[in-house]
This record gives C-alpha cells, sequence and structure tokens, in this order.
C-alpha cells in the first residue's frame, strides 16, 4: 500500500506501510532511484526514509498532480522490475579494545568472547535504512540480535569521529565527534564526512555496510592515507542474495 | 578587497540560498532565513544571480568599505547608516572606500540583510557559500562574523549605482497586526491529529517563543494532543513544517532544522509566508490559515511575477527608457514605518506610566513627551527641525532604562532563580539588573548608573519592543 500526501506547497510525500522494515525500505530506496533516473522536471531533491521518501519540488516548474501522476506511474513500472544489485561498501574497523572501550562488556553482556562479538558484527551485511541525526550518520538496518545492548544509562559527553557502536538493535559509525551513549566497540580510520572531500558523503540510503575487521597497524597506514584523500573504500557489486561478485 | 568588520553585531553570518541536494545525506540546508528579503537585497544591488548577502540578527553589524561598491539593505529595519548619515532600507547605494556602514538594533523584525554587487568572495563548499555554524562549515570560517574579519568582494562595480533603482524601493508596509495571520497547508496524513486537536490549532493565537533561533521557532499556547501512540518513524524534513512535540506546543522548522524528524506534523507554512513567519520576534502573536495548495501555488507566481516586473522595469530603465513604475504590493512585505497608531502607542505606553517626562529620537522621528506641561511633541525628521534643547533633568533625578531590543525580558535568571535585583536596592552602573533574550540569544541588561531601583515598568518573561522603558532608578552620586 502506496499513498502520496502534500507536504506543503513544494513538497509531497510517498508514504508505504508504518514499520521499520527491510522491504518495504527497499522500495523506498528503489523508488528514490528511479526519480532521479528519471529527471524528473522541476524535482530539486529527494529524501529517502525508513518508510517514506520526501520529495521537494519547484513549484514554478511543476505541479503536485503532475508529479503525483509521474511517481504513480513510476511505482506500477518498477513493481514489475524490482532492482536486483546491490552495492556494498567496505568499512574498515579496528576493534583493537584501544578504541573498542566496551567491547567486553558487550562480550558479557552476550555470553560470549570478544572474537566472536566481533566475528557476528562484521560477519554480515548491513542496509543502510537512512541518513540522517548529524551529517553521513547511516541508520543501519541487520544486526545479528544476539549482540544487542542497551545504550548507556549516562552518555559520554564526546565520542570521536569515527567510533563504531551497538545501541539496542541498531549499529552505527559516528561520522562526526559527538555525545552519546552508544556501547562503542571499534572505530574507522575512514573519515565518513568531509566537508572539502570532491565526494563529501561516502555512501547513500540503499546502499549495503560491510565492516572489514583490520589490525591497529592497519588502522595508522588507512588514517594517514584517509587525511591525504588517498584512501577509497572498496566497493562491491553483487546479485542481491549473494550472487556473482564483480568488483566495480 | 571589500569590507572590514568594525562591529560584529549579535549573530551575522555569510547566507545563500543554501545548501540544497544534502537533505538526504544528513546535512542541513542553511541559507537565507528570509528568502524574500535575500533575493530582494541581491536584485537592488544589481545582482541577476542570487550571490551570497550578509545576515543579521538582533543587532546589526558595521564594517568598512576597503574597496568601493553597491551595496543595498533589506529585511527588517536595522538603521543604516553611511558615515553617521542616514541611509534607506530597500535601497541600492554607491559607497567610496574608506567609508564606514553601521547598523543599529533590529527593529519590527528579527533578520536583516545586506548584498553587494557582484557578491561576495566567499569559497562554496558542498556547493553553497552559506554559514552552517552546528558544523562549521562554508560561510567565513564556519562561524559567526567577528571584528576585525575581511571580505572580500568578487566582482565589485566599478562606480555609480544600479542603473534604474536611484530612487529605490519603497515597499508598503501593511500594519503589524496584534496578531499575525500565516497561511499554511494542512497535513492531509491521516490519523495524526483529532479534529479537536485540528479545533485548538487553528482557534488558537500563538505566541512565538525566545527560545526560537534558525533552526526552528518555537510557540506557546494550547496544547494539541496527538493521536499517535507510539513514535512515528523518522522522515525527511520540509521548510516551514509545524511539528508537534509530546508537550502539544508547536516548533516551525526553519533553515538550519534537523534533516529528518519524528515528531507529527499538523502543517506546512505557505512558501510565501515563511518570510513573514520568520520576520515575527519574540511574544508576536500568530494564528495559522489553512489555505489550498492552488492558491499557495498561485501566490508564489504572483511573488515571482512581481519579481520579474521589477528586474524588467530595472532594465528598461537602464536601457534609456521612460518611466520606470514601481509596482507595489500590499501582499509582499512587511516592515513598519512610523505611523500615527505606533506614536499613539508609545503615548498611550507613557501616559500609563509613572513617567513625567519621555524623550525619543531615532534617523527619522524625535518624540518628546512631558506630562507636567501637557504637550506631546512629534517632529519627523525630514522636516527641518530647529535644534532643541535636550531634556533637562527631572528633579527627582530619576533615571530611566528603556529596551534597545526586541525580544522577552526576564527580571530573574531562570524562573526559579531569585530577581537580579529588587525595588529599593541600591545597585552599580555595571551591575545586570535584567535580561532579555531573542533568538535564544540573552543579552544583559546593565544599570547605566548608580542608584537605587525604583520601579519595574514591565513584568518578568514580556514581550517587549524596541524604546519601551523598562526600569526607573533613583541617581546616586559616587560616594
Amino acid at each position: 500500500m502506496v499513498d502520496i500526501y502534500p507536504a506543503g506547497d513544494q513538497a509531497l510525500r510517498v508514504v508505504f506501510e508504518n514499520k521499520i522494515d527491510r522491504d518495504i525500505n527497499a522500495r523506498v530506496n528503489n523508488l528514490d532511484k528511479r526519480i532521479q533516473q528519471h529527471e524528473l522536471p522541476g524535482v530539486k531533491e529527494t529524501i529517502p526514509a525508513f518508510r517514506t521518501l520526501t520529495v521537494i519540488y519547484d513549484a514554478l516548474a511543476t505541479d503536485y498532480l503532475t508529479l503525483n501522476e509521474q511517481i504513480g506511474s513510476i511505482l506500477s513500472d518498477w513493481e514489475q522490475t524490482p532492482e536486483k544489485k546491490k552495492r556494498i561498501i567496505e568499512i574498515p574497523v579496528c576493534y583493537d579494545e584501544h578504541f573498542g572501550i566496551d567491547l567486553i562488556d558487550v562480550a558479557k553482556h552476550s555470553g560470549m568472547t570478544v572474537q566472536e562479538v566481533i566475528q557476528l558484527h562484521s560477519g554480515r551485511d548491513y542496509t543502510i535504512y537512512m541518513l540522517g541525526f548529524l551529517p553521513g550518520f547511516a541508520y543501519l538496518g541487520g544486526m545479528d540480535p544476539s549482540i544487542s545492548m542497551p545504550r548507556l544509562r549516562t552518555p559520554r559527553s564526546k565520542i570521536n569521529a569515527g567510533a563504531v557502536g551497538i545501541a539496542g538493535n541498531q549499529t552505527g559509525m559516528y561520522p562526526l565527534d559527538s555525545p552519546g551513549g552508544w556501547r562503542i566497540i571499534g572505530a574507522t580510520p575512514v573519515k565518513l564526512f568531509d566537508a572539502e572531500r570532491a565526494s563529501p558523503f561516502l555512501f547513500e540510503a540503499g546502499d549495503h555496510i560491510r565492516f572489514k575487521p583490520i589490525t591497529m597497524e592497519d588502522y595508522n597506514d588507512i588514517r594517514a592515507l584517509s587525511a591525504e584523500n588517498d584512501y577509497q573504500c572498496q566497493v562491491l557489486v553483487e546479485e542481491d542474495g549473494y550472487g556473482n561478485t564483480d568488483n566495480e | 578587497m571589500g569590507i572590514q568588520i568594525t562591529s560584529s553585531g549579535m549573530h551575522t553570518t555569510v547566507q545563500d540560498q543554501g545548501r540544497n541536494g544534502y537533505q538526504r545525506y544528513g546535512f542541513s540546508v542553511s541559507g537565507a532565513m528570509d528568502s524574500f528579503s535575500y533575493r530582494l537585497a541581491n536584485f537592488l544591488a544589481g545582482n541577476t544571480d542570487q550571490e551570497a548577502v550578509l545576515e543579521m540578527a538582533g543587532t546589526g553589524a558595521s564594517f568598512i568599505f576597503t574597496e568601493s561598491n553597491t551595496l543595498a539593505v533589506t529585511g527588517a529595519e536595522c538603521c543604516p547608516k553611511l558615515d553617521g548619515r542616514a541611509l534607506k532600507m530597500n535601497q541600492p547605494v554607491w559607497v567610496e572606500a574608506g567609508v564606514e556602514l553601521t547598523t543599529g538594533v533590529i527593529k519590527n523584525g528579527t533578520f536583516s540583510y545586506i548584498a553587494f554587487a557582484g557578491g561576495l568572495h566567499i569559497p562554496e563548499v558542498m556547493g553553497s557559500q552559506s554559514t552552517s555554524t552546528r558544523y562549521g562549515v562554508g560561510g567565513l570560517y564556519g562561524r559567526t562574523l567577528r571584528i576585525d574579519d575581511e571580505i572580500a568582494f568578487k566582482a565589485p562595480l566599478k562606480s555609480g549605482q544600479v542603473k534604474g533603482l536611484e530612487r529605490g524601493l519603497s515597499l508598503n508596509a501593511p500594519e503589524k497586526k496584534e496578531v499575525t495571520t500565516i497561511r499554511f497547508i494542512m497535513g492531509s496524513e491521516p490519523d495524526l491529529f483529532s479534529k479537536t486537536a485540528t479545533e485548538t490549532f487553528l482557534d488558537t493565537a500563538y505566541t512565538v517563543s525566545s527560545q526560537s533561533d534558525r533552526m526552528g521557532y518555537r510557540l506557546k499556547g494550547s496544547r494539541i494532543g496527538t493521536d499517535q501512540q507510539q513514535d512515528s518513524l523518522s522522515e525527511g524534513t520540509v521548510l516551514g513544517d509545524i511539528q508537534i512535540p509530546p508537550d502539544g506546543q508547536p516548533i516551525v522548522l526553519m533553515a538550519d532544522r534537523q534533516t529528518t524528524g519524528g515528531y507529527p506534523v499538523i502543517g506546512t507554512i505557505t512558501t510565501v509566508d515563511i518570510p513573514k513567519m520568520v520576520q515575527c520576534t519574540p511574544g508576536e502573536k500568530v494564528r495559522f490559515l489553512p489555505i489550498s495548495l492552488e492558491e499557495a501555488h498561485d501566490l508564489l507566481k504572483q511573488q515571482e511575477e512581481w519579481f520579474k516586473s521589477f528586474e524588467e522595469n530595472r532594465l528598461s530603465l537602464k536601457n534609456g527608457n521612460a518611466s520606470f513604475k514601481e509596482k507595489q504590493s500590499s501582499e509582499l512585505t512587511v516592515f513598519e514605518e512610523w505611523d500615527n497608531e505606533k506614536i499613539k502607542d508609545i503615548i498611550s505606553v507613557v501616559d500609563k506610566s509613572t513617567l513625567t517626562l519621555f524623550t525619543y529620537k531615532d534617523d527619522r522621528i524625535r518624540i518628546r513627551i512631558d506630562k507636567q506641561q501637557q504637550v506631546t511633541d512629534v517632529m519627523s525628521e525630514d522636516a527641518p527641525v530647529p535644534e532643541t534643547e535636550e531634556p533637562s533633568v527631572p528633579e527627582q533625578s530619576t533615571f530611566t532604562i528603556y529596551s534597545n531590543l526586541v525580544g522577552l525580558f526576564f527580571s530573574r535568571p531562570h524562573p526559579d532563580a531569585p530577581p537580579f535585583v529588587v525595588e529599593g536596592e541600591s545597585v552599580r552602573a555595571d551591575q545586570t539588573v535584567a535580561r532579555v533574550e531573542i533568538l535564544n540569544i540573552q543579552y544583559d541588561i546593565l544599570a547605566g548608573t548608580n542608584g537605587i531601583i525604583q520601579s519595574f515598568f514591565v513584568e518578568n518573561d514580556q514581550a517587549i519592543q524596541y524604546g519601551q522603558p523598562l526600569i526607573e532608578l533613583t541617581v546616586q552620586e559616587e560616594a
């Protein structure tokens, strides 16, 4: 079930079923891609979220009814040809206890060894449901529930940019220094957001994240390269459902 | 070069049309809060492109020209002056290098804008020159302007006025009413608000809170219940969204808003009325009027036509054609000049107060009310004014603190704290006696003289206007 509603006089919202769900979110992100491919006149910007796509338009170049019709036809079109490829961005993460200050607590909480937590955390791909909260902050879906752990009762006043953490059933990465109550299990040397870089952000809603465990030595090397903008994350394109792999 | 800042103002930033295209990545749009005044400033300065301008809030900035250029000041009245000579708002003016432009307290609104011919030499970051102070990105070093900052012009005019605009633009200034009507589009997603909640929202005149800033304006008034049992899932935000958080007090999302939000949205302010909302000062009241999408789009087109005809007139005059017709529209803008009603208001305030003598003077007007002599003088500065003597010091040697700001008056540092001062207390000249808050920025009011607090003219948490008497003291000479 899909609905389209006006959101003010220069935006509309495509609304899917009201829950956090991988398939529903995949439809949001597919619709987002298709709208961009169609280059609909007057569309200025789209904002994908868990179960909605907000479309900002220029009311002097198009109008609500026209867009409603165009998006409606894209929706019915695409139901017949669903997206099969998935784009995976590999994020190197150092799970050393130097960074993973809460790793032992998470392991205790889940009744596992530290190694098992790292394996479970890095052994699967996560879907980026949406970006928000901070520039480049990804809401990731798909964490193994056996390593979930509630937030700290008292948030820390500063978590460093690059920190990788767990909060409840969610995992995420801090793109900027920020206060926060997440359980920190590691850190990536990669700059997740850099306003001065040609592409300030590394990934989009609908992409997938794969955490790749690295050593402290790797961390320092990559961080040095990253500071010079000489490091690029590995990007893989796979058939959805782990089909043929081919590097992009 | 360009300009060198001599006074920073309260919150002066470089802004343009905003950092569009990055909301999907979690990066706020920013850009000029009052997009109408922003665009007007650029038009008046002769810019066809949307160049970056200075945006000022609360009190304006001042600066020296290190290179000659043309500028225009728009938005809320900020009393601009060139080397002390008053300059009209909404008028382009050629300024020689070495001259200082000063601005003062921003009145009858919240934001003022200064555009320069050819724009400012500020690098684009992520496609925009706008300042995002939250992330330290864009503008000048990602922050508000400070004293001694220098900004170069990008392509200044080599000489002369903007052709066709020598007389500037006299915009009709509809009176600011007791309650400003803001037109909006009702949210149409079902089940978010009950009929009663919607009725409450439409029936209430909401007061703009001082807890308002470039991210959002908080409103105070009747509480609106939401029907949602659970938190709703975050979704992309839209400029002008009216969110209803759990406390039922609306928040209007502005230029620096978070990119996504989870509070239910009862509606979204129309594009043409966002500048009107932006220019509402703390304490002002607004009421929301729902209109159709078609009406909203028509209004937007009318505004576009107005800008186009304005530009065509300018071009035709530039080409030597006759008769520049100033098109004026009462729909568009906003800012009040001195008028009889306002003067009457002042007289009635003074009349009800314990003041026996009140004088006020700015670039355009001089007011003197003497209750003992039963004389009220109001003189326009446009007319030749004989040099009058300064008002004589009243016998009892009282001193009145007048507000030099528009905002909310606080007699105590926070609601539970004791007041800064009480009646009968003796104070030093540099002592804080009250606080005024605007745009979430607090401004301490100092006694200004050694003396004894006689009386307060305003109450805690009351909205105050520029020039309003606040506190009366009995002057005591230094011991």
